[in-house]
């Protein structure tokens, strides 16, 4: 008697275990049929971003009403974003439409589906002629589209009134807010007379401008005439006068001019708290930063200017956002799939994306939302930059160059014993990040 | 004796038994410990992502460990530091509790709540603590930099009668913002958080032979002679434990660093680990050259605690030998 109960225990236990460790496997390899009216769409952002993509997902499901799209959304930074979006592709469970930026783009760009056809087809397709060119170029990888583009935006310059005010008062006369045709030059200035000691303890307790990463740092790196990449993005170009200039301007923000914070002057702030605090007067970025500040004490007063022109001339950085379907795909939900990134492009859409500027709309004909949504004070600025915008070339060893120049610039940063402008070139170019991957000039091939 | 048949098949069954009640125990070891052990060795001689089966997989070698300690300028930054805070921080760790639990020994009212409150940091060790840390050192609005002030502003005029400048305009740390103090931040942290080495002493304390103490006392011993030749020899024991476990810890040392680092310390916080985990689990995922990484920490941990015990032979005593 009691040995089959112990054999009906045994195979129990077996059976329980297998079942622990192996469903998943099975359920990977012989998948119940997935029902092709829900479309699985994932994005990145803050919970506005949920918000407005909500209403975007509820006009689709108005206009048609037998799919559904289910919202997954990754809370936080992009990059545990983009490392979801790496693993669910290797994994074989990405969703059928999701959002992506355009620095992983070009890394991830094969997995994506070729959406070159279907964009050209004369009834289901979708006209580009009225999107941004700087955004279809973007996505377009060998060639082909693999993504259409959304939304995107551009860097200028936010200005905190309070901190004009405080200056104006510590200076005894005006300190204006920069007008629309200011030089480096002016700047520079406008920053010295931003910072002050109020107090008089010897330590400064308000800054002109917050010192930017290098990607928000672009604009002032392409305004004194430096590149970082060639246009294929294969050819090391941080090389030269023109590089040295703009990175011994960088220094000097700092280490110079004293004009920026050390990060022991603002511990524990990142840039966002340093402007909307007063800690900072001035900053770099994007459309982005309008419902954020909004929300804040800082309200609707703060002023963006553009970005100030340099020795090459005026530039600034634009990046979008693209929609992707994922490759292989069965055809119905893949056609499902595009019903919804077209969607995504339309004007409706387009128009729900732009109001809450948040975003540039890809769309020309949406960009009418997105400056009324504050009466063009602000917005109308965004829209005119993109006259001088661009956009970073394409590379998808984007994040090995983040890596490397990061670590030069801090170099260039240091307190004591900080490297030259010119040795911090030179380092950079032999660093090995680099040199893997990008063909440095003087270098052997 | 010749077994009976009977007894060579009650000790085969027994056997069996043993083996299937070990059974969950060598599956566990095999699969958790012996396969990625083994796993880890092969994949630090690849080149590869660690994310795909199928492509970017390339055989090289020892390449892995020749880049490695040839030309990675970050391997031997991110050792240096581990073996810094390790080093340092462990013996100040070890002094900090023996100390506290000399003290916590003696019978005293109420010396349960002391105990208490001086295991507590030791309970509480985790990414609060540490977030509560980065608030006290912070060098600006942080109230250690606030007490040092206060403290250089009191010892100002004594400071002048010698004729300098006067203290109160000294520089305080920047601690977690500054290359050269943060490392001493976080040992000081560390120390904080003795509670689990000061357990194990006081345990130790409980068993030196009371007799011998008295005697010493009678021969005309002060204190201090009577803890050094009489309760210090008892505790080395302990002391090789805590110090053993204490410098694999600290060389473990990852979640700190990952919380405290930042751009201004110029990677004075980059930990081995920290840095192995870089390698392997940010892009661009180089988990052939962090699995290479993980080797050379083994080994350089194992010649720590190899040291530290063959060194215990001159200066740990057990009692019974001679």
């Amino acid at each position: 008697m009691l040995r089959p109960i112990r054999l009906l225990l045994a195979t129990g236990i077996v059976l329980a275990v297998g079942w622990w460790l192996f469903a998943d496997t099975v359920r990977h390899y012989c998948p119940l049929p997935a029902d092709p009216s829900t479309i699985r769409f994932a994005h990145f952002g803050s919970y506005q971003d949920y918000q407005i993509w909500g209403e975007v997902i509820a006009a689709f499901e108005r206009r048609h009403p037998e799919l559904t799209v289910r919202q997954e959304y990754v809370v936080g930074m992009y990059g545990a974003y983009n490392t979801k979006l790496r693993q669910q592709m290797l994994s074989q469970t990405l969703p059928h439409v999701f959002l992506i930026q355009f620095s992983p783009f070009a890394h991830l760009a094969e997995g994506f589906a070729d959406l070159t056809g279907r964009v050209a087809d004369p009834v289901e397709g979708l006209d580009l002629s009225g999107f941004a060119p700087t955004a279809v170029g973007s996505f377009t990888h060998q060639g082909r589209l693999r993504a259409l583009p959304v939304s995107g935006g551009n860097l200028l310059i936010y200005c905190n009134p309070d901190c004009f005010a405080r200056a104006a008062a510590h200076r005894g006369r005006e300190v204006p807010l920069p007008d629309d045709n200011w030089t480096i030059a002016d700047f520079r200035e406008l920053a010295e007379d931003l910072t002050c000691d109020f107090d008089g303890d010897g330590q400064l307790d308000q800054f002109g401008f917050w010192q930017p990463r290098w990607v928000y740092y672009l604009p002032f790196l392409w305004s004194f005439g430096a590149e970082v990449l060639d246009e294929s993005g294969s050819r090391w170009r941080l090389v030269g006068p023109e590089a040295e200039n703009a990175l011994r301007f960088y220094q000097e923000l700092r280490v110079g001019q004293r004009v920026s914070p050390r990060p022991d002057e603002v511990a524990q702030m990142f840039q966002d708290v340093g402007f909307l605090t007063g800690k900072t007067a001035m900053c770099v970025n994007g459309p982005w930063f309008q419902p954020f500040l909004a929300e804040t004490r800082l309200g609707d007063r703060f002023h963006v200017a553009h970005i100030p022109t340099g020795p090459a001339g005026r530039v600034t950085r634009v990046t979008w956002d693209g929609i992707c379907i994922a490759a292989n795909l069965p055809s119905v939900q893949e056609d499902n799939a595009w019903k919804f990134a077209r969607f995504v492009c339309s004007e409706q859409a387009q128009r729900i994306l732009a109001g809450t500027r948040r975003a540039l709309p890809t769309c020309s004909a949406a960009l009418s939302s997105f400056t009324a949504a504050d009466g063009g004070r602000r917005t109308e600025k965004f829209v005119a930059a993109l006259a001088y915008s661009r956009t970073q070339p394409v590379t998808p060893f984007f994040r090995q160059m983040d890596y490397a120049i990061n670590r030069h610039l801090r170099s260039l940063l240091r307190e004591e014993d900080a490297v030259s402008p010119v040795q911090c070139l030179a380092q950079l170019a032999a660093d090995r990040d680099i040199t893997e991957h990008f063909l440095v000039p003087g270098a052997e091939p | 004796m010749t077994p009976t048949p009977t007894t060579a098949v009650t000790n085969g069954t027994s056997r069996c038994v043993g083996v299937w009640f070990a059974l969950p125990w060598l599956v566990g070891v095999i699969g958790l410990v012996v396969l990625p052990v083994v796993g880890s060795l092969c994949m630090s001689l690849l080149h590869w992502d660690g994310l795909s089966l199928t492509r970017d997989v390339e055989w090289v070698g020892l390449d892995n460990y020749r880049e490695i300690l040839g030309d990675d300028p970050l391997f031997a930054k991110a050792l240096g530091n581990s073996l810094y805070y390790s080093l340092i921080g462990t013996p100040l760790v070890l002094a900090a509790s023996l100390a506290v639990s000399v003290l916590l020994s003696r019978r005293l009212r109420g010396i349960g709540l002391f105990r208490t409150l001086f295991y507590l940091p030791h309970v509480l060790g985790g990414v609060a603590t540490v977030l509560i840390w980065s608030w006290l050192f912070n060098p600006r609005f942080g109230p250690i930099n606030a007490m040092l002030g206060w403290c250089f502003a009191t010892v100002d005029p004594l400071v002048r009668l010698f004729g300098a400048e006067g203290s109160s305009s000294w520089p305080t740390p920047k601690w977690f913002y500054s290359p050269q103090w943060c490392k001493p931040a976080l040992i000081l942290m560390q120390i904080w958080s003795f509670g689990g080495a000061m357990l194990i002493f006081l345990a130790a304390l409980q068993h030196v032979p009371r007799s011998l103490d008295d005697a010493a006392a009678i021969d005309g011993a002060g204190r201090w002679r009577r803890f050094r030749h009489v309760t210090l020899p008892h505790l080395t024991p302990a002391i090789l434990f805590n110090l053993v476990t204490g410098l694999v810890f600290s060389m473990q040392a990852f979640h700190q660093a990952y919380l405290l680092t930042n751009r201004a310390q110029d990677d004075g916080l980059l930990f081995y680990v920290l840095y192995l985990y870089r390698c392997a689990f940010e892009p661009p995922y180089r988990v052939g050259y962090a699995s290479a990484l993980a080797w050379i920490f083994f080994v350089v941990v194992f010649v720590l605690v190899l040291l530290a015990v063959w060194s215990a032979r001159s200066w740990v005593f057990y009692e019974g030998e001679r």
